[in-house]
């Protein structure tokens, strides 16, 4: 890596895990709440320069391997975390919201962090559109996730009132779902581009495929049932496990085309 | 026949119902679940998953089922969703039905007039007001469904019209002088529909000297002098319905033989299996009869003492050569390492003097060209499920409707798929300090 893309790494993760350590601070120390929102806003914005400085430095968009895959879905999610926080209710979402981007970096640290090229098959503005709408849907659904977790455990986010979240609990994973539903139809597009088939049963389409029929479930009941409370909730949650592997697990399986943790084969 | 209309109808009425849509989703994720994914983990190729998936019949019952109970709820629904859309002034019909979420201090003009302001269409009675924003946002749920049974459809259009032809050509041949043997009538009528082209250039690259893949383009040129350029992730379309891309690459010597006084022998430019370096194929040249085994190292270098490729890029290209005589059938005649355009001397047998040169190494392409009438049907309804999806989650319908009750403004509205929180919220927000402040607390 560039000196400059390590150095905004390390000061993207580092305040993202000072967002994590006044969270847990602030259960002792309530005064300490008061720097959670600011301290995420600086962690978009450091995590914005600091994806920046790759980009530029790698010629292309941070999506290829699970480091850049997990600093790009870090940043969104700590900058959802901030800017709904400042523009909505729920002024201390950030709160909760903190563990997500510190497990996401501790877990792509681990990969190869050196720049290289997108592989042929990602050289696509197609590629771009699929995860912009990738990530914008991961988000959306972590998020509405995470609100359930809190639901569940019969609490709101402050200041949000009960029914309040409950509506933007349902804003915020229809937003995720049809997020999702555009990831995967321009996914099919783009599959077709490269091999002439729309849809192909390989590990990540198949998780992706269950974990967007089971949200369809969820949203289903929620509209036409009137899903609601601990029992729904506990659905939202239960679909997490179906969803992160969806989107992680061809970091450790290396039978998928979405593969990206290519092994860099010298021919000597 | 009535009686086999009422069952009929009522199995519609079954079948489209909300319950059966659930037990079809259900039925399906269980089957995926059960029935697919323990054989992805364990290893199975993907063809037979596929095949598993795609025509075994308890996955094909579950996805008749799907689209069965989404086409009928469908249809059922989006006869009411148009009602609703084009005849929402309707609404003024219903204040015998409502209750009041709240009450405004200011006549019903007035409110129409906050009504327009805040974005409504608003049709004003005498004693009823009716304001909507979106009311189109409705039909996205229709739309999105429906495009679920186009999505379908195209699958189906697309597996009965799907033909691909994969072929081969070398930097300098032309479709036509590649010939068509061997392909079937199918293959023979994609490659026609491409038209004539003769293949300029391939142009691969690797990054620095390890495998990965970064540069993979095409370039031919037509009868017109027009040059086409294309690679594996924007291929060239002929038509709306017709791609060809450029698959995979390898190496193609120009191998030419010449006796003692310098005739030409043999002059042949063979595609070979030769890639990633250290692969090794053969090749009968039939004048000279020689058999030709080749190894070709595209970046030469020595490394423990050992002839290696130093990366995967023709930069610095060497061939390995070991040449035997298939008559008379001789072993290994002459064995060397040499670089384009440096003789390699042979002897197929005593007193017969010959010489064999690599005087290039041409890149050669696999192209694919695919065609499907499925695929604009299946693109079409893909955009309209996303975007019938986007205008009922974002448009968000909202219903307000406005009557008089004694000297003030009674006020109810709906927001589409939310509560009466929501509703309160936009009344709220459309009318703000026209509803008294004790009604605001």
């Amino acid at each position: 890596m560039s000196t400059l893309a390590i150095v905004s790494y390390a000061a993207f993760a580092a305040v993202v895990g000072l967002v994590a350590a006044i969270a847990l601070s602030s259960l002792a120390i309530p005064r300490l709440v008061g720097l959670g929102r600011p301290a995420a806003a600086l962690a978009a914005v450091v995590g914005l320069f600091g994806l920046s400085a790759r980009s530029a430095a790698a010629g292309h968009l941070p999506i290829f391997g699970t480091f850049e895959n997990t600093y790009t879905a870090a940043w969104f999610i700590v900058t959802a975390a901030a800017l709904l926080s400042y523009r909505t209710p729920a002024t201390r979402l950030w709160r909760i919201m903190s563990p997500w981007p510190v497990v996401l970096l501790l877990y792509g640290v681990r990969f190869r962090r050196e720049l290289v090229p997108l592989t042929i098959s990602e050289q696509s503005l197609w590629v771009d559109i699929h995860v912009a709408f990738a990530w914008l849907a991961f988000t959306a659904l972590i998020v509405a996730t995470t609100l359930s977790v809190v639901r569940i455990l019969g609490r709101t986010v402050a200041s949000y009132a009960e029914h309040d979240l409950e509506i933007a609990h349902q804003r915020i994973l229809l937003l995720g779902y049809l997020n999702f539903t555009a990831t995967l139809v321009f996914g099919s597009w783009y599959l077709y581009v490269l091999f002439g088939t729309f849809w192909r049963w390989e590990i990540v389409e198949t998780f992706s495929f269950i974990a967007w029929l089971l949200y369809a479930i969820l949203i289903h009941g929620r509209l036409f049932y009137g899903w609601a409370g601990r029992a729904y909730h506990s659905a939202v949650v239960g679909v997490l496990p179906i969803l992160l592997l969806a989107y992680w697990v061809w970091s450790v399986f290396p039978g998928t085309y979405h593969f990206f943790d290519i092994p860099l084969l010298r021919p000597y | 026949m009535d009686r086999l209309l009422v069952s009929l109808s009522a199995a519609w009425r079954a079948l489209g119902s909300r319950k059966f849509s659930f037990i079809a989703l259900a039925s399906l994720i269980a089957l995926i679940l059960m029935w697919l994914l323990p054989f992805q983990i364990t290893g199975l190729s993907e063809g037979a998953v596929s095949t598993i998936a795609n025509r075994w019949w308890p996955f094909r019952i579950a996805y008749g089922l799907v689209l069965l109970t989404t086409a009928l709820c469908t249809f059922t629904r989006i006869q009411r969703d148009l009602v609703r859309t084009t005849r929402w002034r309707e609404l003024g019909g219903t204040v015998g039905r409502r209750k009041s979420l709240a009450r405004l201090d200011v006549g019903l003009p007035a409110a129409a007039d906050a009504l327009r302001d805040a974005g409504f269409e608003v049709d004003e009675a005498d004693t009823v007001v009716v304001g909507v924003r979106r009311p189109w946002a409705l039909m996205g749920g229709s739309i999105m469904h429906l495009s679920i049974v186009g999505v379908a459809l195209g699958l189906a259009l697309h597996a009965v019209t799907y033909s691909s032809a994969t072929f081969r050509l070398i930097e300098g041949e032309s479709m036509s002088a590649a010939g068509v043997e061997g392909l079937t009538a199918k293959e023979r009528t994609l490659r026609n529909s491409v038209g004539d082209a003769t293949l300029t250039r391939i142009d691969p690259s690797y990054f620095r000297d390890v495998l990965l893949f970064d540069r993979l383009d095409a370039a031919w040129s037509r009868a017109d002098g027009r040059l086409e350029r294309f690679s594996l992730a924007n291929p060239l379309w002929v038509d709306p319905f017709t791609y060809v891309s450029i698959q995979d690459f390898g190496y193609a010597p120009h191998f030419v033989t010449k006796n003692a006084s310098g005739a030409t022998i043999d002059d042949v430019v063979p595609a070979m299996n030769l890639f990633p370096p250290g692969t090794q194929d053969e090749v009968d040249l039939s004048t000279t009869k020689l058999r030709v085994n080749a190894i070709v190292l595209p970046d030469y270098g020595v490394k423990g003492g050992r002839d290696v490729s130093l990366s995967y890029n023709l930069s610095n290209p060497r061939v390995v050569l070991t040449v035997s005589s298939v008559d008379p059938p001789r072993a290994v005649i002459a064995r060397d390492v040499i670089a384009p355009g440096v003789p390699l001397r042979v002897q197929p047998s005593p007193g017969v003097d010959r010489t064999l040169t690599v005087t290039e190494i041409r890149r050669y392409g696999t192209f694919r060209i695919s065609r499907s009438y499925g695929m604009p049907v299946l693109l079409a309804f893909g955009i309209l499920l996303v975007a019938g999806l986007g205008a009922r989650i974002i448009g968000r319908r909202v219903d307000v409707v406005l009557w008089r009750d004694g000297e003030a403004v009674a006020c109810d509205a709906h927001v589409d798929m939310e509560g009466r929180s929501a509703a309160l919220s936009a009344i709220r927000g459309v009318f703000g300090d026209m509803i008294p402040a004790e009604e605001r607390a």
